[in-house]
């Protein structure tokens, strides 16, 4: 039993003159220790990297998305508003998809990210008092792949500005 | 008493301290030691460049609100928010982050419609990178920032 008393770091017996473990039979131990350690600690090693590689490209998407999602939120608050009911109509929905995929309301060639698609930006229109009051944009079933773990983005990133254009429905 | 094993004539020098375990402590050194240093210069990369981003598109965001609220057609002003965050160039000024004016785009398309908005781009800056087998000067990827300005322009 007391041969395992070791100390983790440095393979060697905790206070072994005590335990009077003859010198011989402490090196037979140590001899398979570096290769248990080395398991563990690149074990524990690789998951702290994976996880932190898996955080940081997640918060780094997330960031770009939050970034694009804001500046169609923005958008869609200033343009007129066309359509007589909370439903907003396929120009206007299709010009702020635009405006967070591509930044401009006219589909341009590479988008925020590279495999996201109109169908993952969702606009949401509120109204109050008969007329349209907020415009919210969000991001939604986009899924970021992290290499070692993925993550679905469900309504988030999320923006929410007042709507300060005109009401204009046809 | 027991003859001693192979094993331990071999790890026993003649002061009796362990004679293979000297060789082997320089090259567990050189193993790890390496995978420590290219995580390390490599962590040091991705965060340079991220920082470069990330400072480079508040550089344009800030550019991008101050034309909007100024005049979105003065576009050397925009540019020159961008590379050096005043209106004026000062004198013999050098622009951070090694921009150059070639490398600030500012637009303003769709003028006379509700679509006229003022896009800031910078494209090409400089990022070096420092990891083994990939030092060098790279371009950063572009960014771009585009404001509404609406109808009432």
């Amino acid at each position: 039993m007391r041969r395992w008393i070791i100390n983790l770091c440095t393979g060697i017996p905790l206070s072994a003159d005590r335990l009077r473990v003859p010198r011989r039979r402490l090196r037979a131990q140590r001899k398979g220790n570096a290769l248990v350690e080395f398991a563990v600690g690149s074990g524990v090693l690789l998951a702290a990297f994976a996880g932190t590689f898996e955080l940081g490209y997640t918060l780094n998407q997330y960031n770009r998305l939050l970034t694009a999602v804001a500046q169609g939120a923005r958008y869609a608050s200033l343009i007129p508003y066309d359509s007589p009911t909370n439903t907003p109509s396929a120009g206007f929905q299709t010009a702020v998809q635009n405006v967070v995929l591509y930044g401009a309301p006219a589909a341009g060639a590479t988008a925020v990210l590279s495999d996201i698609t109109a169908s993952n930006v969702r606009l949401t229109v509120t109204f109050s008092n008969g007329v349209p009051s907020s415009v919210t944009v969000s991001i939604t079933g986009y899924t970021v792949n992290a290499l070692f773990g993925n993550h679905l983005l469900t309504d988030k990133p999320q923006v929410t500005y007042p709507y300060q254009g005109v009401w204009a429905p046809v | 008493m027991s003859k001693p094993s192979a094993v331990t004539a071999r790890t026993r020098g003649s002061l009796g301290r362990p004679k293979t375990r000297r060789g082997s402590a320089m090259v567990e050194l050189s193993l790890i030691g390496s995978l420590f240093f290219v995580l390390l210069i490599g962590l040091m990369d991705v965060g340079q460049t991220l920082f470069f981003q990330q400072a480079l598109l508040e550089r344009a965001r800030a550019a991008a609100r101050w034309g909007a609220a100024t005049d979105p057609a003065n576009s050397a002003g925009i540019q020159n928010m961008v590379l050096y965050s005043q209106p004026a160039a000062p004198e013999g000024g050098v622009p951070s982050f090694g921009l150059t004016p070639t490398m600030v785009g500012v637009s303003t398309p769709d003028a006379g419609t509700d679509n006229y908005r003022l896009v800031v781009q910078i494209s090409g800056y400089p990022v070096k990178l420092l990891s083994p087998y990939l030092a060098g000067s790279y371009k950063g990827a572009p960014i771009s920032v585009t404001v509404p300005l609406g109808q009432y322009y």
